[in-house]
């Protein structure tokens, strides 16, 4: 169990997260929506100790250190593999390093998306390294596999691909927390949503509670954010008028 | 071999050539031994002629040794610098083209980012130290055999470094 108490984070004077309380159990799959900036990414950075925060973060009770941190694999759009290296080298090094790396899974991907073995990292495209990301994270053997914003820039016939083969390999007691904006397409996929806003947990539900009350994933996003759905007609109502104005006062 | 150099390959960045890196600090060190022979140079050519001055019943002073070493050792400081820079370089490497370092900080084994980052220039750095310091060892020991050879006739022979640094005590110049 993934545990998070009364976590903060400032930059500066901003608050990048904001008393942020959340318990993610096994075998879950929690999407982590917020707009750019919202503090997703910090957010699994201070699960992963790569930020400094004040507050609680354990795992199964345990604060998380050198000790469990194997436990936690990491996907993120930035890219955290070796650009120099081949796959081959990357299976060697996190075999080295982490004794759960699931050799057949990194196989199975790698032959599934039809990555080169022999070429480096850097000679990738970004699909494909964004692809390989995210391998990694699925191999490494983790309990918990974060993944930020793991597709962008992929075509949406990848991502789906990807989506359903994600569903087809885990294992009932490896738990994925994903952070996206493309809500619509991993709304089949994700077990739970947890909206976050200015740093700050505004929303979390199950997809199951959803559905019971008939509503989708992007509606309860929309009314949980506030969005306005008639600020669009608002706007274009307001500059037409502005410019009549204009062409009557000419 | 092979596990010799995989062993090797552990001690730099993923990707790095560590043997590149070594053999480059090998050829500054060798070459910052060459430029400190200026110092041995000056210690040799000085007594020749402190000895056939003193062969000729002339009295001279001598100066103390580190005067003689001038800039021969500001090459072990200057790679001493470069590879003080190398490791900013390899950390730095972990964001090049990605950001490798979060991986490498949450590895289970703590020292494996550092040790990567630091391992080459800080035993550089170490033999910098070692070498310049077995040079500046042996170019003394130079100084006083040379010294006391060329003085072997003189009595109180110590009086000629004294007179040397009582005249640049004075501001004179020789």
């Amino acid at each position: 169990m993934l545990e998070l108490k009364n976590v903060k984070k400032l930059y500066g004077w901003t608050k990048a997260l904001d008393k942020v309380d959340l318990t993610v159990g096994p075998g879950e799959i929690v999407g982590l929506f917020g707009e750019n900036g919202a503090g997703k990414t910090t957010l699994m950075k201070a699960i992963l100790n790569l930020v400094a925060y004040s507050g609680q973060i354990t795992l199964d009770g345990e604060p998380v250190t050198r000790k469990n941190i194997e436990r936690f694999s990491f996907a993120t759009c930035e890219h955290s593999f070796f650009p120099m290296l081949t796959p081959d080298g990357h299976r060697d090094f996190y075999k080295s390093h982490f004794p759960t790396w699931r050799d057949k899974r990194f196989t199975a991907l790698m032959d599934f998306f039809n990555l080169p073995k022999l070429r480096c990292l850097n000679s990738y495209s970004n699909g494909q390294k964004n692809q390989f990301e995210a391998i990694l994270a699925l191999s490494q053997g983790a309990d918990y596999i974060l993944m930020d914003e793991p597709f962008a820039g992929n075509d949406v016939f990848n991502r789906e691909d990807f989506y359903k083969v994600l569903l087809g390999i885990l294992e009932p007691g490896e738990t994925v927390i994903l952070s996206t904006h493309l809500l619509e397409e991993v709304e089949n996929f994700v077990s739970r949503a947890v909206l976050i806003k200015k740093g700050a947990i505004v929303g979390d539900e199950s997809v199951s509670d959803l559905e019971d009350r008939g509503e989708s994933l992007m509606t309860y996003v929309k009314r949980t954010y506030g969005y306005q759905p008639d600020r669009v007609s608002r706007a274009l109502d307001k500059l037409a008028g502005e410019e009549n104005g204009e062409e009557g006062s000419k | 071999m092979t596990g010799k150099r995989i062993a090797l390959e552990k001690l730099a960045p993923v990707g790095a050539d560590v043997q590149r890196q070594l053999r480059w600090t090998g050829i500054a060190l060798a070459a910052s031994a060459l430029w400190s022979l200026r110092a041995l140079f000056r210690i040799v050519g000085k007594m020749k002629i402190l000895k056939a001055i003193i062969d000729q019943g002339v009295s001279d002073f001598v100066e103390p040794y580190p005067q003689y070493l001038g800039s021969a050792f500001y090459g072990f400081a200057l790679v001493s610098l470069v590879l003080a820079g190398l490791a900013v370089w390899n950390y730095a490497s972990f964001r090049q083209g990605a950001r490798t370092d979060y991986l490498m900080r949450r590895l289970p084994d703590r020292w494996e980012y550092h040790r990567r980052c630091l391992t080459v220039p800080l035993l550089g750095i170490a033999a910098s130290v070692l070498v310049a310091l077995a040079l500046w060892a042996i170019y003394r020991a130079v100084y006083w055999h040379l010294f006391r050879e060329a003085a072997a006739g003189v009595e109180d022979p110590m009086r000629l470094i004294s007179l040397s640094v009582q005249a640049g005590q004075r501001g004179l110049c020789r």
